[in-house]
């Protein structure tokens, strides 16, 4: 039996749900951060507050 | 890496931007595939993280992915102690809604943004809700990630070598743009896909050369031969990077070699132009070559 090719794979392992679990707190979690609520998206845009770990990936 | 995710924020739907990139390499079924790993790629190779993000190159399927950052030997299992100790912004994460760690059964994944130091993680993912988002997930939902080594340079630079493969005709006192109908290269679908296009996929440097043979003329013709770079989308010229005047010899050809360095990004692209000023049409034989290199900067 050949093996599934890597489309035949996501269709039935990758996001067969739609949503995962979030945290209760998130969009306040967001907004401490300081993203702000685009209502138009319903996405938090924007750099947010410093993050003091952001230099520890050496690059992301 | 987070440039390039933060970039996507708001995407949504299919077939958008990543999952086309993705189906332009890899094949119109990723089109309306769920896209949270090809969006990963997407942000690795627009950022030219290729090499630290994609070790065995693209990905779309979230196990495979994950494997080869345990194969790195990378992997963190997702609990609470090692999130708040070793997740770092860019660091890949996996996620098994049935809370489990095991590789096999991840379901979905996105980039760190912050560790927010109580074993959660602020995230931005591709395909959740069918678009590009920041979550905040804990390890009730984190099977494990990998922390790519960002910074990590290609050894060797990516080539691409090119074919004519057909006789082209060139109308007296026209231009044309050179249909590559042969590509030679261990990336086949990286270049050259609308046949006269070379793209690079980040910013580069490019060391190319033009083996270009032309017939059909008469003795001291003129034409011209050109290194172009165009936008995009190829709509629009910029300028020509390259460009030499040739004259037919006693037996009205024109063999020449055009060599040149350029820069190339994900801005523009590249062409090779004939601009035949002579008063008879010209054929670019089918034995033209060229082979760019395309180095990281």
């Amino acid at each position: 039996m050949p093996e599934p090719s890597e489309a035949e794979l996501v269709v039935t392992g990758v996001d067969t749900h739609d949503w995962g679990a979030t945290e209760d707190d998130e969009e306040q979690v967001l907004r401490d951060l300081g993203y702000v609520l685009n209502p138009l998206t319903g996405i938090y845009e924007g750099d947010g507050h410093p993050d003091p770990d952001a230099r520890e990936d050496g690059g992301a | 890496m987070l440039e390039a995710a933060r970039a996507t924020l708001g995407m949504k739907g299919r077939p958008n931007t990543i999952t086309r990139d993705y189906a332009r390499r890899n094949g119109d079924e990723f089109l309306s595939a769920a896209w949270c790993d090809q969006a990963v790629t997407y942000w690795a190779r627009q950022s030219d993280n290729v090499a630290a993000v994609l070790p065995k190159g693209d990905r779309a399927y979230t196990v495979w992915h994950a494997q080869d950052g345990q194969k790195l030997g990378r992997w963190f299992a997702g609990t609470a102690a090692n999130l708040k100790a070793h997740a770092k912004p860019g660091a890949i994460v996996f996620f098994d809604w049935k809370g489990g760690d095991a590789i096999g059964a991840v379901d979905h994944v996105g980039v760190v943004e912050r560790n927010l130091g109580d074993g959660r993680v602020q995230t931005i993912e591709g395909n959740t809700g069918d678009a590009c988002k920041r979550r905040v997930r804990s390890a009730s939902v984190i099977a494990g990630f990998w922390n790519p080594e960002y910074g990590l340079e290609d050894d060797v630079p990516e080539v691409v070598s090119l074919g004519a493969g057909q006789d082209q005709k060139v109308a007296a006192g026209a231009e044309m743009v050179v249909r590559w109908h042969t590509e030679f290269t261990d990336d086949p679908k990286a270049h050259g896909d609308d046949g006269v296009a070379v793209r690079a996929s980040g910013t580069r440097w490019c060391v190319c050369d033009a083996l270009v043979k032309i017939g059909g003329l008469q003795p001291g013709d003129e034409l011209d031969v050109a290194w172009s770079r165009y936008d995009r989308d190829g709509e629009k010229f910029l300028d020509d990077a390259w460009r030499l005047t040739c004259h037919a010899d006693s037996t009205g050809r024109v063999e020449v070699s055009l060599g040149g360095q350029l820069s190339l990004s994900t801005t523009n692209q590249l062409r090779l132009r004939v601009l035949n000023s002579s008063p008879r049409p010209a054929t670019v034989e089918k034995v033209t070559t060229a082979r760019i290199a395309l180095f990281k900067r």
